[in-house]
């Protein structure tokens, strides 16, 4: 059953998203990736490069045929590339005067039998000119689904319920907002986040994890909904990095190179909704007479996504400086206060307002910030409409406000928000570390009448989780009435993020995607370390 | 199996979640108090202003739904709202109970009164609201306190009113106390400050 939803999957899966899954499948076989095309548009000729185990520089160019074969025609479009990949120096860092030991054409098709007869009289010719022989090999459809069974099927969970979960996934109709809580039991199972594994076991099922990823993401990459495919291989990733850390194994070595590809397809995706905002007038999708109630959030949640990719590419190199105007063109100079949803906007809030502080950087924008902290304190003191935590989203808040026109559950019933916050601390912090002294003392009565709440997990790959599970403890602060300024600086100072795993860390730019699309992560501590790699002091401007 | 008929059903055992979920608070001497879902972890635990702690645990609480076969037959709506209201009333009562333990567990020695046998009167109040912080509405009007004891009859919180209107001694105890009180709440208030 489940080989055959691996190869309808394949059968209908486009270049880019067989390409994530292939590269995935390499470093299942030990190679190393060193050049992939992902989030760049197609380099003709080289797709992917990499290192075999046993040293050997291997190009890989890779055709999408789902479902068909690679006839004469698209064969000749290809054979000067192909030609240039077996022959031409890489010209890639580290390797530019290096010419690839064996080469592939890679397809989720079939090859005609004329193109193999084409493709022998290209290594023929090759073969002439000094090349070994059989230069350029093939790569098809049932090599693929082969190293997709043996790399990833076989490693999945076979329990009822998780092969019940991964089919619900595969009939989401992909227009919808990734069902994380799904998605969450089937890569703790694969990635036996119950158990105990050694580094190989790990290895091969960090690359099974991520052929069930590929798979179970069939429907949305169909629809070419970026945000959930983003949302998956973001939790790929933090998952990959929470077992890591669980087993006590070194990243760099068992997981670097798996959640490198992840990172890789996420920008690449980043890349192709920033390309979808100038074919449209404005924001919307689907359904405009029920904008009302979604309008703003997605708004707000996709400058975020577009700041992040903004601050991703100066720091990383822009893959397409085009994209640099379309975000910076995009964004307003705020967001209009009704954006302020609930809770779990606030991280959103503050991404966009990280980006534009690099771009336009104005004493505005941590007023602004102000003004949202007073605006979330004077909701939560009010009598009633309080903003809800961080663990409602957009669909919640709107389920609940229309519960009677929809007739549907009350997503807050036996939940109450009043009079607590998981986000009114970090916004404080925020206010601290911008030395907004004034705001801060009008604020602080309100802040001092507030239970603060924090999940903090037992041990820090927890927090890399869509649910710490168990290992967590809820905790409420009560800030003392009076505070003396330089007590508070002292302790909103610390940005440490003991609670949070190394690996993410050391990825702040993966550690604040996770927290913009989960904003329940976005702890204090979690903001704490995110404000010190993302804040710039307001007289700076980048770009 | 039999034909059945889930969908339907489903819907049926949704509105007796809501109605039991909203049952509870009626019912319950802890209905007012506001509730908060835990998403994750398992563990509480709260840091207070003065630095101290408490932790706590969550605890499973259960009650026993039964249906007999020879009952099915003659099951009516109202029929099958009975006994989910006897699961309420059994689930209120472990709820109670819980908190009670949870707060005598919890409550300090400080804010605990001992009564020393004596009967629940005027003074016992006075007493006992001596000991509370109490907060004030913005006109100066205290916030409601909510009770849960045997010994707050409407009968005898009567017979306590009566001992107020006639003892001006104790009235004016009483008058006076909740005037410090007020005051005591305008100094916390006021002492909300960041300084420095």
């Amino acid at each position: 059953m489940l080989e055959r939803l691996i190869e309808n999957w394949l059968d209908s899966a486009g270049e880019r998203s067989y390409q994530r899954c292939f590269c995935q499948m390499l470093i299942g076989q030990e190679y190393r990736i060193v050049h992939n095309t992902e989030h760049t548009p197609l380099e003709h000729g080289k797709d992917v490069i990499a290192v075999s185990s046993d040293g050997k520089i291997v190009g890989f160019q890779l055709k999408g045929n789902p479902g068909k074969s690679l006839k004469p025609s698209q064969f000749a479009e290809i054979r000067g590339q192909l030609e240039q990949l077996a022959t031409y120096a890489l010209g890639i860092p580290g390797y530019e005067t290096k010419v690839p030991d064996e080469c592939y054409l890679v397809t989720n098709g079939e090859i005609d039998e004329a193109v193999s007869v084409e493709l022998q009289r290209l290594n023929a010719a090759l073969e002439r000119r000094g090349h070994p022989p059989e230069k350029i090999k093939t790569i098809t459809r049932g090599t693929l689904l082969s190293w997709a069974n043996s790399l990833g099927l076989s490693l999945w969970p076979s329990e009822i319920k998780d092969f019940s979960n991964f089919i619900k996934l595969l009939n989401c109709a992909g227009d919808e907002i990734f069902p994380a809580e799904i998605f969450d039991p089937l890569l703790r199972h694969t990635l036996r986040m119950d158990d105990t594994l050694t580094a190989s076991e790990l290895r091969r099922r960090i690359t099974s994890a991520a052929v069930m990823t590929a798979v179970a993401l069939h429907s949305f990459s169909r629809r070419k909904n970026h945000f959930a495919e983003i949302t998956a291989w973001t939790l790929f990733a933090t998952y990959s990095i929470a077992a890591c850390e669980k087993n006590g194994l070194d990243f760099t070595k068992n997981g670097a190179e798996a959640v490198l590809i992840a990172r890789n397809a996420i920008r690449g995706l980043l890349g192709q909704l920033c390309d979808e905002i100038p074919e449209r007038r404005i924001l919307s999708e689907g359904d405009p007479f029920s904008e009302f109630a979604f309008y703003r959030p997605r708004a707000l949640l996709i400058y975020a996504l577009m700041g992040i990719y903004w601050m991703w590419s100066y720091a990383e190199g822009w893959n397409e400086l085009k994209h640099k105007a379309v975000i910076e063109g995009l964004s307003p100079e705020n967001v209009p206060p009704q954006s302020i949803w609930g809770e779990g906007a606030i991280p959103h809030l503050l991404a966009f307002t990280w980006y534009r502080k690099r771009i336009a950087a104005s004493p505005a924008r941590d007023e602004f910030v102000a003004a949202v902290l007073r605006d979330i304190l004077s909701n939560k003191l009010g009598p009633a409409g309080h903003l809800p935590s961080p663990y409602y989203g957009i669909e919640d808040v709107a389920r609940h406000t229309y519960q009677q026109i929809l007739g549907c559950d009350d997503p807050f019933e036996g939940d109450g928000f009043e009079r607590t916050s998981y986000i009114c601390e970090s916004l404080m912090m925020y206010l601290v570390r911008a030395n907004l002294k004034e705001r801060c003392k009008e604020l602080w009565p309100s802040f001092t009448r507030i239970n603060h709440e924090r999940v903090v997990p037992d041990e820090a790959w927890r927090f890399a989780l869509y649910r710490t599970g168990e290992g967590a403890t809820n905790t409420t602060h009560i800030y003392p009435s009076t505070m003396q300024w330089k007590d508070l600086q002292e302790l909103f100072a610390e940005h440490a993020g003991v609670d949070i795993p190394e690996a993410l860390k050391a990825d702040p730019i993966l550690l604040l995607l996770f927290v913009t699309i989960f904003p329940f992560r976005a702890s204090f501590s979690a903001v704490k370390f995110l404000h010190e790699r993302f804040d710039v002091p307001t007289a700076t401007t980048l770009g | 199996m039999l034909p059945d008929f889930p969908e339907t059903k489903r819907l049926f055992s949704r509105f007796f979640r809501t109605y039991m979920r909203r049952k509870v608070r009626e019912v319950s001497p802890y209905g007012a108090v506001q509730t908060r879902y835990l998403h994750e972890g398992r563990a509480m635990k709260i840091t207070r202003a003065d630095q101290s702690e408490s932790t706590s645990s969550m605890e499973e609480l259960s009650v026993h739904l039964e249906i007999k076969f020879d009952e099915i037959e003659s099951l009516t709506l109202q029929k099958s709202i009975e006994k989910h209201d006897a699961m309420i009333a059994d689930m209120a009562q472990k709820q109670t109970h819980f908190a009670r333990e949870r707060m005598s567990i919890e409550i300090p020695e400080s804010q605990t009164l001992k009564a020393k046998g004596r009967k629940f009167d005027a003074q016992i109040v006075i007493e006992m609201l001596e000991k509370m912080q109490i907060d004030f509405y913005p006109d100066g009007t205290p916030h409601e306190i909510f009770v849960d004891s045997p010994l707050f009859t409407p009968e005898r919180m009567a017979a306590v009113d009566k001992e107020f209107e006639s003892n001006p001694e104790l009235k004016r105890k009483f008058d006076e106390m909740m005037e410090r009180k007020k005051e005591e709440w305008r100094a916390r208030e006021a002492d909300r400050k960041l300084v420095g």
